[in-house]
């Protein structure tokens, strides 16, 4: 490389921006009007923070340089507003959160704003596999440096639970069910007693002591390995919050429009999505997800969770698909097709339970609602 | 909800300002107007306060004044609060114009029961209370219930709005646009939160004039707001009820022009009342008495708070009140310990343990979220949540429903009032009166009771009478023979007969019902809807109460009920719950009578919903375990006999078949029974041919898996159309070939399935059968035995009955 491009390396623009960088403009305009109480280490108050996850309805006006700019603070979050303060008071506590639900439903999400609100970095990540292990947790070795000059400070590899106890901020912990439980359990006496052992090491640096502020934000996954799977001892140290699926049609159309446009902006493609398309795929994900449509009749609930994750997914590749292979703006049919591989994955049967609400649900709304659903229920076919 | 027109600027002006400031500091010493709202423990407090301050001579409160003959009884020793004055109305001279149109006929009055309930911290009972007390001359001074009535009819198109009557119901407050713009845009979720918010936690500390401005200020900007935008649809309810109190104020004024006069009114009303100058006799009451004063409950009164008639979470408010008086300033906190402690009681031994910390948790959580809403202690919202938060282990779907359930129960409470009645049981007199005017005997010996319930419309009442009197356990009547639209019998019958016999002990079964009501009708139908409002009945329990609904006469209970089944219906119901649900609404729609003519629709549309829910229930037949299999295929065979038998446009045979089609093509194991039964069906619409029949049979007797499946199948296909068997020679062909070709050991493992596939046959069907099938293996269908010996028919007999036995014993046939 030569010594120049070593000096100013080329700025790629990276895939995903953590959310404290995304949404800085928005937390430091929180941070100016921030007259609150605010816990030790917390980067806005706790109401502040309660403002970032749901938003404003009014934007605040800051100063930058000499101009006064109007900075509009959006809702990071559609669904139970009075959970999201009862998850900041169980932060707020000694207890660590646990965010628990269905796949698709945002819990990661929700995760990673609280910590950008809270300590302003949401990167102190675990992620739960079955391959987790302790270094992975608290902390591991450079062992190089461990055997070249035995255990010290310079040789530790600081793990998130290293870092947060340091530096009084919040550890997310994702998918925790996944880890053995033997995994999991290790973490129970640093919930209690908020101190990490490092026998390894020489006083005073063999015990690190939590700084205020420290805490675990926590999410499982209700569907694969639930909850069922923590142990006693670990469950009861955690304050649950359920996560459930957006109820509202309206939220659940607005929140995937808004992120198909985003991606459809990041792609580079000129087009609008289509409201109304994404209204059929809506409605099919929420009243198959909640096994009853809008007209009261019975809907047979597939084996897949149909979250709004998976909804966004559908509206933004049937996006893709019509501006791609078709050279169009999307439609019933590029729907249609994208929506057959979102609910049908591993169990067939699930096909038929597609067809049948096609059949049975979706001829229904053609024959009441005319035009855009007769083309969504001719394109039935595609099933 | 009204659309709001566009409203004016709100004129919080100095006018408005200095007239909240009138009622506060009045200039006329003479008449203070104090404003509360319903079942408000600090509203109650403060009054405590204006007691002392103001030393009233006379008390008038917002209460019904046709009732004010029961305050005796109200304030008498022995009654004791949960209680409710209940004040029936019966629109004999259909005044409200809905004889007929709410009630089956117009001879028939539409009937109305109105609670006003007092706990023992509502202020209008601390004000009855402190003014026996203090020897205070009281009255009530509110429109009575049937003259309130007339106002509101034309507001009352929705059924329930007679239903939970409440004469301090706050419904439209709580739903009006007004209401749930304040709410939003505070953070709160409910109006209920509202008002805990401003008025009773944080209004707590306030001094008494504080207290008055913070109310009246928002009482006056909610009235200005509902006047402006007339979203309150019983506006002109009220101000017909400000004018009678008004003229009852300026009475007793004038007649007492020396006595100080405190005047206890909703504060929507106290914002008004002080600037309505109207002169005039005290306002007419009804000269017959209709209200009694009844034990009430906290149940009862946290149900009507659907209906807004007051603050939620009784036992919650008493604990506030018990405490209220002591000058620690944390009450709040120290109430929501103490539930948080009961509560983790209540669930030792339940799958829900709750540790000492988990209450130290909640406890800080509870108070972690006052402070981020900015409340100076812990609210009842707070407490809930911090519940849910810290009690409830997983998810909440799952693991909550001990937790949430034994909140609820203690927040709520489980107190029952009682109450005294200087002028005897109502009840009981009600009883009496409709024995007498239904011409019932009243005879201590049994007498026989005959109602043609069709031709006679005195005969229908008195049926109806008669049921309710059953339904309330009142031993009075027992039906001896009538239709039974339950056991779905007798259903041609046309007359009822039933066996009555009065005796004293009857008697005793009326002071227990008084919570529901003052008239025997009254009773049984708030308990009917009781029962109906639980939350998991099930589908035959509905089912039930509609028919009971029917037979006593509650026609207006019918369109719920029906909203209730469809619903219930479409979820979590098995496909032969769904069954017997269609199969009832088949006989409704069969045995229609004048007495359900008006809801024939509604019964159509059940009948479509539970046609369309069993359809799509299809798909779970296919695996079904075994003990399930045989009610599951009979309730197949119900369903096709109603597609088959009844032609009508909500009932679609294709969208059957067509279904059934798209399961037997699809490449899913069928459980074989049902797969004959399914082919059985097809067969019966001509969907299916001779050819795949007699494949699919084929393929059931070559299994190598499992060849009982053969059995099943035909088991499975008889069940559903055995005229398969006796038009299709082929498949006789076809059974007869394969079962002569498997071996005699696989044979004997299907005989006991298909002695029981040819059971349904009956005998002239099995002896056609048996003829085809001679011919077929070409022997003379006629046994010609010629003469049979005596020793020859005993050997016969002999050898028949050890096969029956053999086939008995390892058969179980």
């Amino acid at each position: 490389m030569s010594e120049e491009k070593q000096k100013n390396p080329v700025k790629k623009e990276i895939m995903r921006m953590p959310a404290e960088i995304r949404f800085s403009d928005q937390l430091e305009a929180l941070k100016s009007i921030d007259e609150g109480d605010k816990p030790e280490s917390w980067y806005l108050s706790p109401s502040r923070v309660n403002d970032f996850i749901v938003g404003r309805e009014e934007p605040i006006k800051m100063k930058k340089g000499n101009k006064t700019v109007e900075v509009f603070i959006t809702r990071k979050f559609y669904g139970n507003d009075i959970m999201i303060q009862r998850a900041i008071a169980s932060l707020l506590s000694d207890r660590p959160l646990l965010l628990i639900g269905e796949p698709g439903t945002a819990k990661s999400w929700l995760s990673e704003n609280l910590t950008a609100a809270i300590c302003n970095n949401s990167l102190n990540v675990i992620q739960g596999t079955a391959g987790t292990t302790e270094d992975q947790i608290k902390y591991s070795w450079n062992y190089a440096s461990l055997i070249a000059n035995g255990p010290s400070l310079e040789a530790l590899v600081p793990a998130p639970f290293y870092n947060c106890m340091k530096r009084g901020e919040i550890v997310r912990f994702e998918e925790i069910t996944r880890c053995s439980h033997e995994i999991q359990d290790t973490i129970i006496s640093i919930l209690s007693d908020k101190v990490l052992a490092i026998p390894e090491l020489p006083p005073p640096n063999d015990i690190v002591f939590a700084q205020k502020g420290f805490g675990v934000i926590g999410t499982a996954n209700t569907r694969d390995r639930g909850v069922n799977e923590m142990s006693s001892a670990l469950k009861r140290r955690f304050n649950f919050e359920t996560v459930h699926p957006i109820k509202n049609i309206k939220e659940e159309i607005e929140l995937v429009s808004k992120e198909t446009e985003i991606f459809l902006e990041k792609a580079g493609i000129k087009r609008q999505p289509d409201l109304d398309v994404i209204e059929l795929i809506v409605t099919t994900f929420n009243e198959m997800r909640n096994g009853i449509s809008a007209e009261g009749i019975q809907v047979a609930k597939p084996s897949v969770v149909m979250s709004t994750a998976e909804a966004v997914e559908v509206s933004v590749n049937s996006a893709m698909y019509s501006h791609y292979i078709k050279n169009e703006d999307m439609n019933a049919n590029s729907a249609v097709i994208n929506l057959v591989g979102s609910v049908v994955k591993d169990n067939y049967e699930d096909l038929d339970k597609l067809r049948s609400y096609f059949n049975v649900i979706i001829k229904k709304k053609a024959e009441d609602k005319g035009k855009l659903w007769a083309n969504y229920y001719d394109a039935r076919d595609y099933i | 909800m009204p659309k709001a027109r566009k409203s004016k600027k709100l004129p919080i002006a100095e006018e408005e300002l200095n007239k909240i400031a009138s009622i506060i500091n009045p200039s006329d010493s003479s008449v203070y107007y104090f404003g509360v709202r319903h079942h408000s423990p600090v509203a109650s407090y403060f009054l405590t306060k204006i007691f002392a301050k103001f030393n009233p001579d006379l008390v008038l409160i917002e209460g019904p004044a046709d009732a004010e003959y029961l305050i005796e009884d109200i304030i008498n020793q022995k009654s004791q609060p949960p209680i409710a004055i209940h004040t029936y109305f019966s629109d004999k001279r259909n005044s409200l114009g809905y004889n007929g149109v709410l009630t089956p006929k117009e001879e028939i009055p539409l009937r109305i029961s109105s609670w006003y309930p007092f706990t023992e911290y509502s202020p209008e009972y601390v004000a009855l209370k402190l003014a026996a007390e203090r020897g205070n001359e009281v009255h009530f001074i509110d429109l009575p219930l049937q003259d309130r009535l007339k106002f509101e009819k034309e507001i009352a198109n929705d059924k329930s709005f007679f239903q939970k009557y409440s004469q301090w119901s706050e419904r439209y407050l709580s739903e009006s646009l007004f209401m749930e713009r304040i709410t939003k845009k505070s953070g709160m979720r409910s109006f209920n939160e509202f008002w805990n918010h401003n008025f009773e936690i944080n209004a707590f500390h306030n001094s008494l004039e504080e207290y008055l401005q913070r109310v009246l200020t928002f009482a006056y900007t909610l009235r200005w707001f509902s006047e402006q935008n007339e979203e309150y649809p019983t506006w002109k309810t009220i101000v017909e009820r400000e004018k009678y109190m008004a003229r009852n104020i300026d009475y007793y004024r004038t007649q007492n022009p020396d006595k100080k006069i405190l005047v206890i009114t909703g504060a929507m009303h106290t914002v008004s009342l002080p600037f309505i100058k109207l002169k005039g006799k005290k306002g007419k009451i009804p000269k017959e008495k209709s209200s009694a004063l009844a034990p009430y409950s906290y149940k009862r009164i946290s149900d009507l708070s659907g209906y807004t008639a007051g603050i939620e979470s009784p036992y919650y408010q008493s604990l506030v009140w018990d405490k209220i008086h002591q000058n620690n300033g944390q009450i709040y906190n120290e109430i929501a310990l103490n539930v948080l402690i009961n509560i983790k009681e209540e669930l030792k031994g339940s799958n829900s343990f709750v540790s000492t910390a988990d209450i130290m948790n909640a406890y800080h959580m509870a108070k972690n979220l006052a402070s981020l809403r900015s409340r100076h202690q812990i609210s009842l919202e707070d407490l809930r949540d911090a519940i849910t938060a810290s009690y409830i282990k997983g998810d909440i779907e799952i693991f909550g429903f001990d937790v949430i359930r034994e909140a609820q129960r203690i927040l709520i409470g489980s107190k029952v009032g009682s109450a005294f009645n200087s002028e005897g049981n109502p009840l009981q007199k009600d009883f009496y009166q409709q024995l007498k005017k239904l011409r019932l005997p009243k005879e201590d010996k049994t007498k026989n009771v005959r109602c043609e319930i069709y031709k006679r419309e005195t005969h229908r009442m008195k049926s109806q009478f008669l049921h309710q009197l059953h339904y309330l356990n009142i031993s009075y009547g027992k039906l001896e023979k009538g239709p039974d639209y339950i056991a779905k019998k007798n259903l041609e019958l046309l007359t009822e007969q039933w066996r009555v016999r009065w005796s004293p002990y009857i008697d005793d079964a009326f002071p227990k019902l008084l919570p529901y009501g003052i008239s025997i009708l009254n009773v049984a139908r708030n308990k009917l809807e009781e029962q109906i409002g639980e939350k998991y009945n099930s589908l035959e329990e509905l089912l039930n109460y509609l028919v009971k609904a029917l037979q006593m006469g509650f026609l207006d209970l019918f369109e719920d009920l029906i909203d209730q089944l469809n619903k219930r219906v479409n979820y979590g119901q098995s496909f032969t719950s769904i069954i017997r649900a269609l199969s009832a609404g088949i006989l409704l729609l069969k045995y229609r009578t004048s007495l359900i003519t008006k809801y024939n629709k509604l019964v159509e549309n059940f009948v479509y919903v539970t046609f369309t829910g069993a359809t799509s229930k299809l798909k779970e037949l296919i695996q079904l375990p075994e003990d399930e299999i045989e009610e599951a295929v009979l309730s197949l065979r119900i369903l096709n006999q109603i597609s088959l038998d009844y032609d009508l446009e909500f009932i679609s045979a294709e969208i059957l078949t067509e279904s059934i089609g798209l399961l037997l093509d699809s490449s899913q194991k069928i459980v074989p029974r049902v797969e004959g039964a399914f082919i059985g069906l097809l067969f019966s619409h001509n969907k299916i041919s001779e050819e795949e029949i007699v494949n699919r049979f084929k393929g059931r007797i070559h299994s190598n898996e499992n060849i009982q499946g053969a059995s099943e199948f035909l088991i499975g296909l008889f069940l559903l159309n055995k005229t398969v068997l006796i038009t299709s020679d082929k498949l006789l062909e076809v059974i007869h070939t394969n079962l002569m070709q498997i071996k005699y050991e696989l044979f004997l493992t299907i005989l006991p399935g298909l002695r029981k596939a040819f059971t349904s046959l009956i005998p002239r069907e099995i002896d056609y059968i048996s003829s085809k099938l001679a011919k077929l293996i070409g022997i003379k269908p006629e046994l010609d035995l010629g003469l049979i010996s005596p020793e020859a028919l005993s050997s016969l007999k002999e050898i028949d009955e050890q096969i029956n036995n053999q086939l008995q014993e390892e058969w179980g046939l």
